[in-house]
């Protein structure tokens, strides 16, 4: 626990003092044009229709809502991906990883240290989404403490897991820009983030419903959108978080299996 | 080398490396590199044992393989008493590694931000971190500036904040790959007064790898000089220059300045005698002669049979930089 603590606090530290107007308020501005982007292109270019095809598909005429929730779910999915894929491809760059690898420190301790404090600071930015979304017309139902708490964490079991595969592809890539953006357009064109997985080609259409990213996506839109209850959507949190223990497990075992190979050639 | 704990053993440590080299668009052709081949050394508590070679003889493999950075591709590592190859996890645990430049810490954060979280990575408990922080921070006088970001710091004192981060776990044994690389006298005169701390009074043992002799002959108790990955030479650097039987410089003054006769005298008969010819200056009154140690007292004796009064001597030893690059030389090819 000590040294997730400490990562966190390292990393916050790190991305307060060097990007604080770069990445935060950066950060902000941009929750903000995609509410706002939304917003305009729901009531202004769509007129508040949408077609029947995304009513029988996603049960709901509310496209603002739809997408508001999307979008706040990829601030946290990106946030936490580029900052848990980073943590060794950043180590690297500033010359420290030697000072890391030599210490009796456990890979997943800094990657997990890495992925909490991404993701606090991306809540943050999803509560200042959804506050702008609510003043131009989102509706949320209330949900109760337990079905936010159950919420939070199975987002960021998804969204860590992913970044643990993230990291792996990174280090094995020796490359972080494409890797992530090659990631992340995927994750967008195949998640749901704004719009329903059907419009996908079949094929796509299977893939998409089979990952967690788009089954969690539907789960979170039931509860806030629909005002489902959690409890309702048992099997399906099983399935997700099996689901993310499998990608969680081997992202860290294809990571520790390419860093035993990079220990003979020594790359890293 | 005088006893002491035997800290770290290698016994016929050897890393070969598996690359492939394109030929054409078609043709790959697989090539085995051999690193390092077949080395074996000890270090020990209270030692300073120095790693020398030229670029590329297998310094930094070797230190790799010893640190648990790389696996040998053969070999045995035990510390103390541990298998270190089968468990990594028991040396990572006891050593640490300082580096020279000026990487290797958060520049973003502050010396003790630094040395909190580098200190968390051994999961030291809080109140034992934060006494050693400040001893550490004391020792290395970066105390007026602790709380300052290292990106605002000089070079040499990145370096001292370094030295604190290398000892943070209190390490039994620690690896410094050219610890003064680019620092001024002052810094690497203090850098060399830590390093004499930790090992004296405290007893760890270091394993230094540097391009700087004079270091080598100030801080060594044996050395290790590879070449090509392979250990040519091992003794205390005096051994080292012993065995490379290189002359010494003496200069001797004379109390008046010498004839022509005296001259030509002394001419003869150090060539005859000492197999060298000194260069004479007539008007410093001075003659030099680069010969070995132990024929030293025959060339004074030749001087006082000439009946010349000496006024002063000047003898200048050869240097552990001579020596290693004479080996390096014969073991060229």
């Amino acid at each position: 626990m000590n040294i997730i603590v400490a990562k966190m606090k390292c990393s916050f530290k790190n991305a307060v003092r060097g990007e604080l107007l770069g990445n935060t308020l950066g950060r902000l501005f941009n929750s903000v044009y995609i509410v706002i982007f939304s917003a305009f292109m729901f009531y202004y270019i769509m007129k508040g229709n949408v077609s029947s095809s995304f009513i029988s598909h996603t049960g709901t005429n509310d496209y603002l809502s739809y997408i508001v929730v999307g979008s706040a779910f990829y601030i946290v999915l990106v946030s936490v991906l580029m900052a848990v894929g980073k943590t060794f491809m950043s180590d690297v760059k500033e010359g420290i990883i030697n000072e890391i690898l030599i210490s009796p420190v456990h890979r997943w301790q800094l990657l997990l240290g890495n992925g909490l404090e991404q993701f606090m600071r991306s809540i943050i930015e999803v509560i200042f989404i959804f506050l702008i979304g609510l003043l131009l017309g989102v509706k949320f139902h209330p949900i109760d403490m337990f079905s936010c708490f159950a919420i939070l964490l199975l987002v960021f079991l998804s969204v860590f897991s992913a970044g643990t595969l993230l990291a792996f592809m990174m280090i094995y890539m020796r490359e972080t820009y494409l890797t992530q953006n090659t990631f992340f357009l995927l994750v967008n064109f195949l998640c749901g983030i704004s719009f329903p997985a059907e419009y996908l080609p079949k094929v796509l259409a299977y893939v998409s419903n089979a990952l967690p990213f788009t089954r969690l996506l539907n789960l979170i839109r039931r509860i806030l959108i629909f005002g489902d209850n959690i409890t309702c959507y048992f099997i399906e949190i099983i399935i997700i978080t099996i689901m993310n223990i499998f990608i969680l497990g081997g992202g860290l075992l294809l990571y520790s299996i390419y860093e035993k190979k990079c220990s003979d050639k020594f790359i890293l | 080398m005088k006893e002491g704990k035997t800290l770290l053993e290698a016994f016929n440590l050897s890393k070969t490396y598996h690359v492939t080299e394109r030929k054409s668009i078609l043709k790959i052709e697989r090539k085995d590199i051999f690193a390092v081949e077949n080395i074996s050394l000890n270090i020990e508590t209270g030692k300073v044992i120095g790693l020398l070679g030229i670029n590329g003889a297998g310094k930094t493999t070797t230190i790799k393989m010893l640190s648990s950075l790389i696996k040998p591709t053969s070999g045995e590592i035990i510390f103390d008493g541990v298998d270190c190859i089968k468990n990594p996890f028991e040396l990572k645990k006891n050593v640490n590694i300082i580096s020279g430049g000026e990487r290797s810490l958060y520049w973003r954060l502050s010396a003790i931000e630094n040395l909190e979280y580098f200190g968390a990575l051994y999961n030291i408990p809080k109140k034992v971190l934060q006494n050693r922080i400040e001893s550490l921070i004391e020792m290395t006088d970066i105390k007026d500036f602790a709380k300052y970001p290292v990106e605002t710091y000089s070079k040499g004192m990145k370096q001292r904040l370094q030295f604190a981060r290398g000892l943070i776990n209190d390490p039994k044994m620690i690896f410094l790959d050219e610890p003064t690389l680019g620092l001024d006298v002052p810094i690497v005169k203090q850098i060399h007064g830590y390093i004499q701390k930790i090992v004296r009074e405290e007893g760890k043992g270091i394993l230094l790898t540097t391009h700087y002799m004079a270091e080598v002959e100030k801080l060594c108790d044996y050395v290790y000089i590879l070449n090509k990955g392979k250990v040519i030479l091992e003794g205390s650097p005096s051994e080292i220059i012993h065995l490379s039987q290189l002359n010494s410089k003496v200069t001797i003054t004379l109390k008046r300045k010498s004839s022509f006769k005296d001259r030509l005298f002394i001419i003869n008969e150090c060539s005859d005698r000492l197999r060298e010819t000194p260069v004479i200056d007539a008007n410093k009154h001075s003659i030099t002669i680069s010969i070995n140690k132990e024929k030293i007292s025959m060339f004074l004796q030749i001087l006082i049979n000439q009946g010349l009064i000496i006024n002063e001597i000047e003898i200048e030893d050869p240097k552990l930089e001579d020596a290693i690059f004479l080996f390096s030389q014969i073991y060229r090819d």
